[in-house]
């Protein structure tokens, strides 16, 4: 059932976020032949057009930024708490299947505006010398060589990256998630659902923050009363490199389930459609 | 079939009383085959049920069987459909007699008037 | 079994009783009417037993099962209001249904939209209001489904349109399955109905069959409805 709720939903946001992924390449693409001109001519209208295109690249970033949290929110919103909810929860499928539709989709359209923005950058810097694309894998090869010759393997390097990676899907769905939750409580209310989904998203975050802070707090004193024995090998470094990242990940995890739990409930148990 | 249901009694009743009718004044011959409960249903616009309970009390009354395959049948003994029309006709001439007796008229006037109007029907030629 | 049973239920809004302590019954091969003035809680009661909203009083179960997942498999809702999303055709919704309900017959639903001229390339945005129900109720009615919950079908649509909505009705449900209709327009309704639920303010005044209340009364249930409602 997840596999024909993800079908629908990509097909509904694609129809959105496509289009502008393929404008903002095509932009750098045009504006990087443009700059190329205008360098090599006096033109002003070559000039002027480059301005503009210009203009037109930073407005589709900022274009590209609003329509994915934008999409985020108002798939969810209009999709699972208007009428169209009356459609999609009485599907043959589980409100958790629901959820983590909207859910993968938010996350890998976030992914895929961060690789289309870095790739429009690359489009926007690319020499019209295919050898400088070349050289860069010289130069992360050697990086790799350098790290090896220092006595750390390759495989510490995937570690860190695919930690890293997790630190930031599960930073991506904690965002998505606090917008699901403060709208699944705010429209569970008869009247004044959209103020109350605003008052309930930045309570929410006061008391993340909140409790963060305290969690900080309570670490450094714990940290500060233990007498640690730690000896300063590269080993042991890599060590509290990876457990800082792991536990970065599970208190994300922590609190995405936590959001996911508070989802999930209220739409299972305090949906009240209009 | 034309069907019509009125508001002040149970449409079963009334489904019964039409297909008798029709049995009776011969648009549904003796022996013919009727349409399925579905279609009989939909044709007069009413629940399948309702129908189907109406063709069942034409059953217990014999003017309609059916056979277990093939479907249900008006009754080919035309005596009992001779019945049926008879106390059809009892029915209309009473309720006629009613409707007469409260406007007032004997029994005498009333054949008087009935005599009346078919020689008039007759000399127009209608009849 | 019943196909749709719920016993004691009560919903409150906030200090608004909707529903209060509710029996109804509907057995399978039945068409139930459930009559009542505007706010009388018909579709609170047809939410609930979607599992839209959660009861805070009684059961309600769906051929032995609490509402759920496995419950909305077998049965096909039309909600009071438009559900369909704008951006989407007919044809996809043909597909939408298709990919999500196995009981559901894409060529009935072909057929209907055809026969009802439902342009099936047209996004749903770019349809009148009418021919935007007239395609939520083929959807609806093309499933298979053991009970149909039915929530004021007949709304806001022509009479040609009523016509061909009760004989869709009548036409697309077997033995096995029931229909529960909701609406306050009786007298269109009445004749393919076989019993009836009267609801007011939340509570059951009356559950009968249709010719019962002729029987018994000498006047159709729309006259009766009338007289118990009148203001």
């Amino acid at each position: 059932m997840l596999r024909k709720l993800l079908k629908y939903e990509f097909r509904a946001t694609a129809r959105l976020m496509l289009p502008l992924l393929i404008a903002l390449l095509a932009v750098s693409g045009i504006l990087n032949i443009c700059v190329r001109v205008s360098n090599a001519t006096e033109s002003n209208v070559i000039a002027f057009v480059t301005g503009m295109l210009t203009f037109l690249y930073v407005m589709a970033i900022l274009a590209i930024g609003v329509v994915v949290l934008v999409a985020i929110v108002y798939r969810f919103y209009k999709n699972l708490l208007t009428d169209e909810g009356y459609l999609m929860f009485t599907l043959p499928a589980s409100v958790h299947s629901l959820v983590w539709a909207k859910l993968i989709t938010a996350i890998v359209w976030l992914v895929a505006a961060f690789i289309d923005i870095v790739l429009s950058l690359l489009v926007l810097a690319a020499p019209f010398d295919i050898r400088v694309g070349l050289d860069i894998t010289v130069v992360i090869g050697e990086m790799f060589n350098d790290l090896a010759a220092a006595g750390i393997g390759w495989y510490e390097v995937v570690a860190f990256c695919l930690e890293l990676l997790l630190i930031v899907v599960l930073g991506l769905a904690g965002s998505c998630l606090v917008f699901y939750t403060s709208m699944s409580l705010g429209y569970s209310f008869s009247n004044h659902k959209a103020l109350l989904s605003v008052a309930f998203y930045f309570a929410i975050g006061f008391v993340t923050q909140i409790v963060v802070v305290m969690l900080l707090i309570g670490l450094g004193t714990t940290a500060g009363s233990v007498e640690f024995t730690f000896e300063y090998t590269l080993r042991n470094a890599l060590n509290l490199g990876h457990l800082t990242l792991l536990g970065i990940c599970l208190a994300e995890l922590l609190y995405d389930g936590i959001l996911y739990f508070g989802t999930t409930f209220m739409l299972k148990r305090r949906l009240n459609l209009p | 079939m034309d069907w019509q249901i009125r508001d002040d009694a149970p449409i079963y009743s009334q489904l019964v009383a039409q297909i008798k009718l029709g049995i009776a004044a011969g648009a549904l011959s003796p022996g013919e085959r009727l349409p399925s409960v579905r279609d009989l249903a939909t044709e007069a616009g009413v629940n399948p049920n309702t129908m189907q309970r109406a063709l069942q009390e034409l059953e217990r009354q014999g003017l309609v069987y059916s056979q277990r395959t093939s479907g249900r049948f008006v009754t080919e003994d035309r005596e009992m459909i001779e019945a049926a029309k008879s106390a059809l006709a009892a029915e209309q001439v009473r309720s006629f007699l009613d409707a007469m007796a409260r406007l007032g008229y004997m029994r005498d006037d009333i054949l008087r008037l009935i005599e009346a109007r078919i020689k008039e029907e007759n000399g127009n030629g209608e009849l | 079994m019943a196909n749709f049973e719920c016993r004691g239920l009560g919903k409150r809004f906030g200090q608004v009783q909707a529903l209060e302590s509710v029996d109804i019954t509907v057995q399978p091969g039945r068409v139930v009417g459930l009559l009542g003035p505007n706010g009388s809680g018909k579709t609170t009661l047809i939410k609930l037993a979607n599992g839209l909203l959660t009861p805070d009083d009684g059961v309600i179960s769906i051929c032995g099962s609490a509402p759920g997942p496995e419950t909305r498999a077998m049965v096909s809702y039309l909600p009071d209001r438009p559900m369909l999303p704008q951006w989407m055709r007919a044809q996809d919704l043909v597909k939408f249904y298709a990919d999500f309900y196995s009981d559901f017959d894409t060529q009935r639903a072909q057929d209907m939209l055809a026969r009802l001229g439902v342009p099936a390339d047209r996004r749903i945005k770019q349809m009148s209001k009418g021919t935007q129900e007239k395609v939520q109720l083929i959807l609806v009615m093309s499933r298979r489904a053991k009970l149909y919950l039915l929530d004021e079908p007949i709304g806001g649509v022509d009479p040609a349109t009523r016509d061909f909505i009760l004989a869709t009705i009548l036409n697309n449900f077997d033995g096995e399955a029931s229909i529960l209709i909701s609406t306050h327009l009786i007298s269109d309704v009445e004749k393919v109905l076989d019993d009836v639920v009267f609801i007011n303010n939340g509570r059951v005044l009356l559950t009968s069959s249709v010719d019962d209340i002729r029987e018994k009364n000498g006047m159709s249930v729309d006259a009766l409805f009338r007289e118990v409602f009148k203001c």
